[in-house]
């Protein structure tokens, strides 16, 4: 009745959806960042072994997340499930080993530069900050970024990760 | 998804490919689930739901699922996802949130009056051939 449409407020307007493929070596902490986004424990977490799409809601967007295995096994398939994503985001740890980041900084690169993700935006995060051998913001961008691409660089309030992101 | 509650888990995973052995499954054998809720649940609007499965050595090249959800001949919600390429040996989970359409007065009435004609199937497909079927069917007069 028409009663009813006047005093009754509708359904809020659903939130936009984002596909965003999520990718980084194993160990880097993917699995873990998304659990605590969701707010879920992640003391049970073992090592992602495939594909894992988790609904990751923010107050204004929900993000449909596709993360990825980052073990050598896995991270030869990352490329198949790169159409259709709108953004990414890649995890590296900042306190990994010189022979680790310099993996990390190579796929990093090969998904800067390949076709199906080089015109998104990327979210690139250096997590493990809380760790006594993380490597400092200008360290991790330097050596891990050093492009001509635009970006730039901001700190989380926890400070348990550093955020560089591309504009 | 809204506070967070966990309203019931299912762990026994689907399996999708055998060890290298890629003949067709018996489409009569699948699986029959029954939930029982209470009314509250059908004034949900949103319901999360994970489904894991696991992979056999030979990779998938599209893995489909089409779920769909009824009361009586009244198709209430139709779900379709493609996961796409599935990795040989993996272990996969699909976490997705349900949106239920707005249910009127009298359906949601007819459907606690009435257990269990609520029903879904659930259609998995593997390189577009149909691999398993599975059904469930609901009620929600269910109470403390």
């Amino acid at each position: 009745s028409c009663f009813k449409t006047l005093c009754c407020k509708g359904p809020p307007p659903p939130r936009p959806e984002y596909d965003v493929v999520c990718i980084g070596l194993t160990g880097s902490g993917k699995t873990s960042l998304l659990s605590r986004l969701c707010n879920e424990a992640t003391d049970n977490i073992i090592p992602t072994t495939g594909f894992s799409i988790k609904a990751v809601p923010f107050q204004n967007a929900i993000l449909n997340v596709k993360e990825l295995g980052g073990a050598d096994s896995i991270k030869k398939y990352w490329s198949r499930y790169y159409q259709g994503s709108q953004g990414v985001v890649f995890v590296l740890d900042s306190a990994s080993s010189e022979e680790d980041l310099e993996v990390a900084r190579t796929e990093l690169h090969l998904a800067l530069q390949h076709p199906q993700l080089c015109t998104l935006p990327f979210l690139i995060l250096a997590n493990h900050q809380d760790k006594p051998a993380a490597r400092s913001v200008q360290e991790v961008t330097q050596y891990s970024l050093n492009t001509s691409l635009p970006y730039s660089v901001s700190h989380s309030v926890a400070k348990k990760f550093l955020v560089v992101l591309f504009v | 998804m809204e506070t967070g509650m966990v309203l019931f888990e299912i762990t026994k995973p689907p399996t999708t490919g055998r060890q290298g052995d890629r003949t067709d499954f018996d489409q009569n054998a699948g699986r029959f689930v029954r939930y029982q809720f209470t009314s509250a649940f059908l004034r949900l609007r949103q319901v999360g739901a994970t489904v894991e499965f696991t992979v056999g050595d030979v990779p998938i090249n599209n893995f489909r699922m089409i779920e769909r959800h009824y009361f009586r001949e009244q198709l209430l919600k139709s779900f379709d996802f493609e996961f796409g390429f599935c990795i040989p040996s993996s272990k996969n989970t699909c976490e997705h949130i349900y949106e239920f359409p707005p249910l009127s007065e009298e359906i949601m009435r007819e459907m606690i009056l009435h257990p269990y004609e609520t029903q879904s199937d659930s259609f998995y497909f593997v390189d577009n051939k149909l691999v398993m079927h599975n059904k469930a069917d609901y009620s929600y007069n269910g109470g403390p």
